[in-house]
């Protein structure tokens, strides 16, 4: 039996320390630099106090998810993470063993089969992709896609070098740090759970956005052609978006809700415009929730949705896309109708 | 229908023991799996890299992905704003990690998704290398490349059951961090990747090992006799010869004797699986066992059955 996947439950976790734009602008002597905030629409970002790391992050995301699921640890036969960022013990970067031990002894879900993935800002829907393969074929239940990250550690490296506002490193100042924590299990209902999740990688690309380990400092850096990923991702994630609609007999605007990786607020009102012309079409409503998380790479998608969750904006039915943007580069899209798992968030529609 | 192992090719590096870093060396491998069995590139639908210490301390993006670009799967959308055109012809890659057992796990995704009937060819590559060449503490693992080619199979042989376990006891008995290096305060600070192994870690491997073993060996159904072929981790060094000598499995277990493949580290399994194939052991046998360990302590083991 083939069988279908649903998101049963988000958690995520935001450390308690605010860094704003203002702060972050004061601090770079740069004419032009004053419009940062308007065009990018990140007010403040979290970001990690010492004790907090991307592992810690992970592992409170996990509870916070297990706080809203029907599982508890000890149910869950898989977990995947997800990271970009690997700190385990403030920026000590954990190679081996994977994240996804730690994070999985952490909370206690000791029979679980586990590994990391790596896939940039696509990481998380990487590990959607895989799950909901293993629980397609019956292989497991359940699967918690799970990420931190520390990753405004590249903000020191960008106010070091960043002295005009075209240098390479201005996108590290949107960042934020964010765990996020998504389980997904199986369903029979026709009438919800992941509808399509399918991804490409376009590595002609790979060049265009590179994230390091600094050698002689902490923390790392990124360096991304903006505006030349920015035209390749909006232009080529057309074909597939169409594809999805098309085989699943569905428009353009019968997409309840369009939640794209939150990189910033110029961006994704460029990418709807464009997306707009192309299906001359609008979705029911961009999410952009950029104002106070900031980007926070591989979590993103799962804050904004948490965000909305929490607002009891979404109601059961509602057609929801996640549409990914990651170097490498991976364009990708999970499209699935929300469930009631809406009713753990206080939504009693 | 099931999941049948292609090709499977290795490299090292040109001039020995001078590594041209891992993506060189899986670059290298990946295009001589494809070359022996004859496949284009852009036949690939699914490419997972899973080896651990990236060049440079890469963080971004997926080393997968400029593999992809190296080898030249699918780099780009074709006829690009043809917009009713089908996804054919495009290529998805990701990084895997889970030590020395990254690559049992990456052929089991990729076994997963050709059952499903997603796909139809995929590959899992791996390379083992220093990130930074004189910037590491221990790290004694040989530079290497590997890649195995794996593809729907119509005629019975493929894989058949997969299981990983962890324990949880030793999940410290091998680590492997990046951070500054302390030692060296008041000079010129730099970071180091510290690998760090208990002394007792072999005989960990090998008793998780053969607990694991016993439970996967229930599940499948089979007596160990009945294993015709066992080909395993290279690592932790003399692994493999413990544990011939611990099961008594003679010339069923795949050895490789001597330096460098001593301490091959994620590519170990592939160089056991790749002398098995030149020697036709491998295609002689009929139940062949992968089985690897690495830091967790984790074991992922795997059957393959061929039609004779």
């Amino acid at each position: 039996m083939n069988w279908k996947s649903k998101i049963e439950s988000i958690g995520v976790k935001v450390p308690d320390k605010k860094l704003t734009t203002r702060e972050l602008i004061d601090k770079l002597n740069i004419p032009c630099i004053e419009k940062f905030e308007l065009l990018t629409g990140v007010r403040e970002r979290r970001i990690c106090s010492p004790g907090e790391d991307s592992c810690s992050l992970a592992v409170d995301a996990a509870k916070d998810c297990l706080d809203h699921s029907v599982y508890n640890a000890e149910d869950l036969d898989m977990i995947i993470c997800c990271s970009i960022t690997k700190y385990n013990g403030h920026l000590i970067h954990q190679y081996e063993p994977p994240l996804s031990i730690y994070i999985k002894h952490s909370i206690g879900a000791s029979g679980a089969l586990n590994f990391d993935i790596t896939n940039a800002c696509a990481g998380m829907q990487t590990g959607i992709f895989i799950a909901e393969d293993f629980i397609r074929r019956g292989v497991v239940h359940n699967c918690m896609i799970v990420s931190g990250e520390y990753i405004t550690n590249l903000v020191d490296h960008a106010l070091r070098t960043v002295k005009t506002p075209f240098s390479n490193e201005l996108a590290s100042l949107t960042l934020g740090d964010a765990g996020a924590a998504v389980i997904l299990d199986r369903t029979t209902n026709e009438r919800e759970g992941i509808i399509v999740s399918g991804f490409t990688t376009l590595s002609k690309y790979s060049h265009l956005c590179i994230g390091k380990h600094g050698r002689r400092y902490a923390g790392g850096f990124m360096k991304t052609k903006a505006k030349k990923i920015h035209k390749v991702s909006i232009s080529d994630s057309v074909p597939l978006v169409k594809e999805v609609l098309v085989k699943n007999h569905l428009t353009f605007d019968q997409i309840d809700y369009l939640i794209p990786h939150q990189t910033s607020r110029n961006s994704i009102f460029s990418g709807a415009n464009h997306y707009a012309k192309w299906f001359g079409q609008r979705p029911g409503q961009v999410v952009i929730n950029l104002k106070e998380f900031g980007n926070t790479a591989s979590t993103s998608h799962f804050l904004a949705m948490y965000s909305y969750l929490n607002e009891k904006r979404f109601k059961e039915g509602d057609r929801i896309m996640l549409l990914c943007f990651a170097s490498g580069l991976i364009i990708g899209v999970v499209l699935f109708i929300m469930n009631d798992m809406l009713k753990r968030y206080g939504n009693k529609n | 229908m099931g999941t049948r192992i292609e090709m499977v090719a290795v490299s090292r590096p040109v001039i020995p023991f001078v590594s041209t870093g891992s993506i060189p060396l899986a670059v290298r491998a990946a295009k001589r799996c494809l070359r022996e069995a004859g496949i284009d590139p852009g036949k690939l639908e699914l490419l997972i890299y899973t080896g651990i210490y990236p060049d440079d301390y890469l963080g971004e993006p997926a080393i997968a992905a400029i593999i992809q670009k190296k080898i030249g799967a699918n780099p780009q959308l074709l006829n690009n704003h043809e917009i009713n055109r089908e996804m054919a012809g495009s290529t998805f890659s990701f990084d895997l990690n889970n030590g020395g057992c990254g690559l049992v796990n990456g052929i089991q995704i990729v076994d997963g998704f050709i059952r499903s009937g997603s796909i139809q060819c995929g590959m899992v590559i791996t390379g083992d290398s220093e990130p930074v060449r004189g910037l590491s503490d221990s790290f004694n693992f040989s530079h290497a490349g590997a890649a195995i080619i794996l593809s729907k199979s119509s005629t019975g042989e493929g894989f058949t059951h997969f299981k990983t376990e962890t324990y949880p006891l030793h999940e410290n008995a091998f680590t492997s961090r990046l951070a500054f290096d302390s030692k060296r305060e008041g000079r010129k600070m730099h970071k180091l990747l510290f690998v760090k192994q208990e002394k007792s870690y072999l005989d960990l491997c090998i008793n998780c090992t053969m607990n694991s073993l016993n439970r996967f060996l229930q599940d499948a159904g089979l007596e160990l006799q009945e294993v015709d072929l066992m080909i395993t981790s290279q690592s932790p060094e003399g692994f493999a010869l413990r544990l011939k000598e611990r099961l008594n499995l003679g010339d069923r277990i795949v050895t490789l004797n001597g330096k460098p493949e001593a301490e091959l580290h994620t590519v170990g399994l592939a160089f056991a699986l790749r002398k098995a194939w030149v020697d036709n052991r491998f295609i002689q046998a009929r139940n062949i066992l992968f089985l690897t360990v690495g830091s967790g302590i984790t074991t992922a083991l795997s059957l393959y059955r061929n039609r004779n």
